[in-house]
């Protein structure tokens, strides 16, 4: 399945600094993302999850290290180009759905369309019906997220990261804030999208969910380790306590 | 472009999904805009505006300034000087004079008072504009020995002459003299303040003695390519031979050019102006506080949203353009708003100052025009800037990966609550300035504008009426006309008593130098200045006033007999502190005649300047020193204004040619010739009110806002045990910080903004301790009741519902 490292980090560090702390949120990490693969990352709480997660989709930077996307390197990228990779190459989908409250649906998914140079207005109108299309929204496209469950935010929160055809669809614990019946019905539609070749790296602490992914990732401590290490040192730290 | 366009676009989606937000913030900023736009209309139109004259930039008006008080204005000169000044002038086209008087026309009815211009041959000249029928007035008219002609004015011409194109060469009589009609000017012509006639200004100034001579207003066409500067310097030569000629007590200062424009109100006006447009700039620059203050509370409630879509991609600039764009959308409709307030106030003004300041320029239309509107979109910019950036720059910087750390809570609203907390502070400091600045200011304007000037004027009647040059040749049939007119009137039924004055109190009065006999004061800038008014004896009967000492005018006091004069209390006591001064004598140093008058009596203090000021004051009998202008003061029974056929009967039987003007109630006069004074106070304490409205509201929305932030933190401290005092004290030490730091600085401010207004304020004092107490108290309420409804909720925040509370 895979092919060339979609994504790749070397040796990524990320400290966060306040007064009198220095906290290692990542540590040295490595990691290679095939194109079309579907990686999963788990790891207890603090361990660095939403920190790599947000690495990975560029909304931060990393202390240390080289960050390569598609075979660019955007570890240094100045703002405005961070801002234009953000729209052009990479999906968000977050677990608290993330809405714009005011906007319908179709404007919803239109939204990061509308921040990308040289698309008019139809193009973007199709390319966000045909986003809606793939995750069955299309008879809701003038509701207000408001109006809908969560679940079909959910949805309509994929279809917005689809719309734009990004190389990478990120995703932070997706079904966290969805009942059981909507967290199985987002995880078959990515799923689906990772059928249809969509690179996908996904945040969860389920282990439910990171069976739907072909690679698992566990971070401990701001480290990658595998699922024998981690179950190990997490009773360590359990008997500690 | 496509960018802006689309933010523009959603920004008027989101703004119309928030109408309460957007009602307030357009209401807001569209008051402070309204107050901007109509203060700049009303500036521009008494002070930059031209008027509408060919070439009216290259137009000036000639003043007079004291040499001796600073800042004293005269936009008129003696036509002797007029003379001199024409002699030396090089960098004028044209130079003419003009003065507006009392011109009575009378030949087919009864005589009528008009508004003439007594013009020379030249100022039609200076004016350029044509007559439609006929000519002008020439040169050649104004030698005494010319036949007397008179041009009308078009409206003259439609109301009495019924537009008859015939009218050239008709003869009536002016002002008792045959005049043959040479012209009609065309519609709404004036030049430069509104005339119903023309006639020709035949003052022989060559052989006129200086204190007979009646004041022209100079106005000139700087000639093309002719300097400013070289017309000024030929203009100090010319002051300094007048004064080596005239001698100092006589004329003492230097001759100013000024933009016609601006030649009207002076530089007391012209400060005064730009004293109201400082305080405009506070008002709207509280309104920016303000709107700013309403853009954070929202941009740090749509926090959430900006972050999603600097994840989505969208770049900093572009997020500045997002959060700009309501500031946009906002000030648009704000500038809509204002220009409709402005508009319906400018409207107000016209009728205001045309009803009540007759000698105002014709040119003066007070309305909302492109200048106006180009300056409300250039204030609504800098508004949009001034109140969108804080909020723009505060939502471009959003902490992204928040996003994944805390669910999409971000945490932006202590930084934008330190923002919009110093935002308050410049709210309560400017509010602060600008409320004492008008309190100052009102204070000033309440002493000038008070009815009550000393004396009795209920039921008073008054009028005008004058005797102009040219006719009752004799101070003999001055006098004679005087004392006849007032025994006829009193003759009248329902009069109870009747007076003749150049001056009503507080209406403004002469004044000059004087000497006291035995007194060597040295040079004329030590000598008292003492108002004078001239009366006939009956006048403090009228104004039932009593002497404190000596005796009032009687039937003693003639013009053969000794010279009388009466005093008032104030002048006793600051020139004779120690002294009687019954029997002293004293003279008006700039007065025609060489007259030396006795003190006979003093009376109580009466004021008699407009602006309200008791000064040294003394009253000389028209039966001793006529004038030729008097006001007819009438107390009567009943309807003062039932005083006005008796009036007008006696006036016939003294003299048909004339005619009653002016014809008003006491406290009626009084209100028209303090109108400036109260149309500048009412303009303050408006702005001041604004000004207060929008810094309460600054300060509930911050406070609301920084409750709505706390509501958690609230929950919080009521689940760990707080009681309503420390809840209390929470909220009110963050509101009391802020209001007594805005306080402090506005406090500390106003004493210089007090100074800067100078002589504005008369006798009031720019360090005023009631003032300064009642603004310190006033903030305070109102922070007070700012603060109430927050700290009201934040007492009412329920701990379990507020642990929920996102």
């Amino acid at each position: 399945m895979q092919q060339h490292a979609m994504i790749r980090l070397e040796g990524v560090t990320k400290v966060f600094y306040t007064d009198d702390l220095e906290t290692h949120a990542l540590d040295g990490i490595h990691l290679d993302v095939g194109k079309g693969e579907f990686l999963s990352i788990s790891g207890p709480s603090g361990c660095g999850k939403s920190t790599l997660l947000a690495l990975l989709g560029l909304l931060d930077a990393p202390t240390e290290g080289r960050y390569l996307l598609g075979g660019d390197d955007v570890t240094t990228l100045a703002p405005v180009a961070r801002a234009r990779v953000r729209n052009e190459r990479i999906g968000f989908i977050f677990q608290a759905f993330n809405l714009i409250g005011d906007l319908t649906v179709q404007q919803n998914v239109e939204l990061p369309l509308t921040y990308r140079h040289g698309m008019g207005g139809d193009e973007r109108r199709k390319a966000a019906l045909h986003a809606l299309e793939r995750v069955g929204m299309s008879h809701r496209v003038n509701h207000h997220p408001a109006q809908l469950s969560g679940g079909q935010q959910q949805r309509v929160a994929v279809a917005r990261a689809l719309a734009g055809k990004p190389s990478i669809l990120l995703a932070d614990e997706p079904t966290g804030n969805l009942d059981s019946r909507n967290g199985e019905a987002v995880m078959n539609l990515l799923r689906e999208l990772h059928r249809d070749g969509s690179t996908i790296c996904m945040v969860t602490h389920d282990p439910r969910y990171a069976d739907y992914a072909d690679r698992k990732v566990q971070l401990f401590d701001g480290r990658v380790v595998d699922e024998n290490t981690l179950i190990d040192l997490s009773s360590r730290r359990a008997a500690k306590a | 472009m496509r960018g802006f366009i689309e933010e523009m676009r959603a920004a008027i989606a989101g703004l119309a999904r928030a109408p309460a937000f957007t009602a307030l913030a357009v209401g807001v900023l569209g008051l402070g805009l309204g107050a901007v736009i109509f203060m700049y209309g009303a500036a521009d139109t008494v002070m930059m505006k031209p008027p509408p004259y060919p070439d009216a930039d290259r137009l000036y008006t000639i003043a007079t300034i004291d040499g001796q008080t600073p800042g004293d204005y005269d936009d008129s000169m003696l036509p002797q000087d007029y003379l001199k000044v024409r002699e030396a002038a090089t960098q004028f086209e044209p130079l003419g004079s003009i003065y507006v008087g009392t011109a009575y026309m009378t030949g087919d009815g009864q005589a009528e008072r008009y508004d003439g211009g007594f013009a020379d041959g030249h100022i039609f000249e200076v004016a350029g504009v044509a007559p439609e029928l006929g000519r002008t007035i020439l040169p050649r008219d104004t030698i005494g020995s010319a036949a007397p002609v008179v041009v009308l004015s078009h409206a003259l011409w439609r109301e009495r002459f019924g537009a008859d194109p015939d009218v050239i060469g008709r003869t009536v009589r002016v002002n008792g003299k045959s005049s043959e009609v040479i012209g009609v000017m065309p519609e709404d012509f004036t030049f430069p303040s509104t005339a119903d006639l023309w006639v020709a200004n035949q003052q022989d100034a060559t052989r006129l003695p200086r204190g007979e001579a009646v004041d022209v207003s100079v106005f000139g066409r700087l000639r093309e390519g002719g300097s400013l500067d070289v017309a000024q310097q030929e203009l100090a030569p010319v002051a300094a031979a007048i004064k080596a000629e005239a001698g100092a007590q006589a004329f003492n200062g230097n001759f100013e050019l000024v933009p016609i424009a601006a030649g009207f109100i002076g530089d007391e006006g012209a400060t005064l102006i730009w004293t109201l447009l400082i305080a405009v700039g506070f008002v709207l620059l509280i309104a920016c506080a303000n709107v700013s203050n309403l853009l954070l509370a929202r941009s740090a409630y749509r926090v959430r949203e900006t972050t999603v879509r600097s994840a989505l991609g969208a770049s900093r600039g572009r997020l500045v353009i997002h959060m700009l764009a309501e500031g946009f959308v906002i000030s648009a409709l704000a500038t809509l708003l204002g220009l409709l307030l402005a508009s319906i106030a400018l409207d107000g003004m016209q009728l205001v100052v045309f009803r009540l300041m007759d000698d105002s320029p014709s040119w003066w239309r007070f309305a909302v025009d492109y200048r106006a509107a180009t300056v409300a979109v250039a204030a609504a910019l800098l508004a949009t800037l001034l109140a969108g950036l804080p909020a723009a720059i505060r939502a471009s910087r959003p902490s992204l990966d928040a996003l994944l750390r805390d669910g999409g809570r971000t945490g932006t609203g202590h930084a934008i609550g330190k923002i919009a907390w110093t935002l308050v502070v410049f709210e309560v400091a400017l509010a602060c300035l600008l409320l004492g600045t008008s309190a100052l200011m009102t204070k000033s304007v309440l002493n000038a504008t008070s009815t009550d000037v000393g004396v009795e004027t209920d039921d008073i009647m008054t009028a005008r009426v004058g005797l102009t040059v040219g006719t009752y040749l004799e101070r003999a049939d001055q006098i004679r006309f005087w004392d006849t007119l007032v025994q006829r009137i009193q003759a009248q039924p329902g009069i109870q008593s009747v007076t003749v004055a150049n001056a009503l109190p507080g209406h403004g009065t002469g004044d000059g130098p004087v000497s006291v006999e035995g007194r060597d004061y040295g040079d004329v800038s030590t000598k008292p200045f003492v108002n004078h008014v001239t009366v006939s004896p009956s006048y403090f009967d009228t104004f039932r006033t009593k002497p404190v000492q000596g005796r009032l005018f009687d039937t003693r006091d003639t013009r053969d007999s000794m010279p009388a004069i009466v005093i008032n209390e104030f002048m006793a006591k600051s020139m004779f502190p120690d002294e009687s001064p019954l029997g002293a004598r004293i003279k008006y140093d700039l007065a025609e005649e060489d007259m030396w008058f006795t003190i006979i009596g003093v009376v109580p203090d009466v004021i008699m300047d407009e602006d309200g000021a008791i000064d040294e004051g003394a009253y000389i009998s028209v039966l001793q020193r006529p004038e030729r202008f008097m006001h007819i003061v009438v107390r009567g029974e009943g309807d003062p204004r039932s005083l006005v056929a008796p009036i007008r009967t006696a006036l016939a039987q003294t003299d048909p040619d004339l005619a009653l003007y002016w014809l008003r109630t006491f406290d009626e006069s009084r209100m028209i010739r303090t109108a400036g004074f109260r149309i500048v106070g009412t303009m303050f304490a408006v702005f001041a009110g604004v000004a207060l409205v929008l810094a309460a509201a600054g300060l509930f929305g911050v406070l609301a806002f920084h409750v709505g932030q706390r509501t958690r933190e609230i929950g919080v401290r009521r689940a760990l045990g707080a009681d309503d005092k420390r809840i209390l004290r929470m909220v009110m030490r963050a509101s009391g910080v802020q209001i007594l730091l805005g306080v402090a600085i506005g406090m500390t401010l106003l004493p210089l903004m007090g100074r800067s207004l100078g002589d504005i304020l008369g006798d009031v004092s720019p360090y005023d301790p009631g003032i300064y107490g009642m603004v310190v108290a006033v903030m305070i309420a109102v922070a007070i009741a700012a603060t109430l409804t927050p700290t009201r909720r934040a007492l009412q925040i329920d701990p379990a519902a507020a642990l929920r509370y996102e």
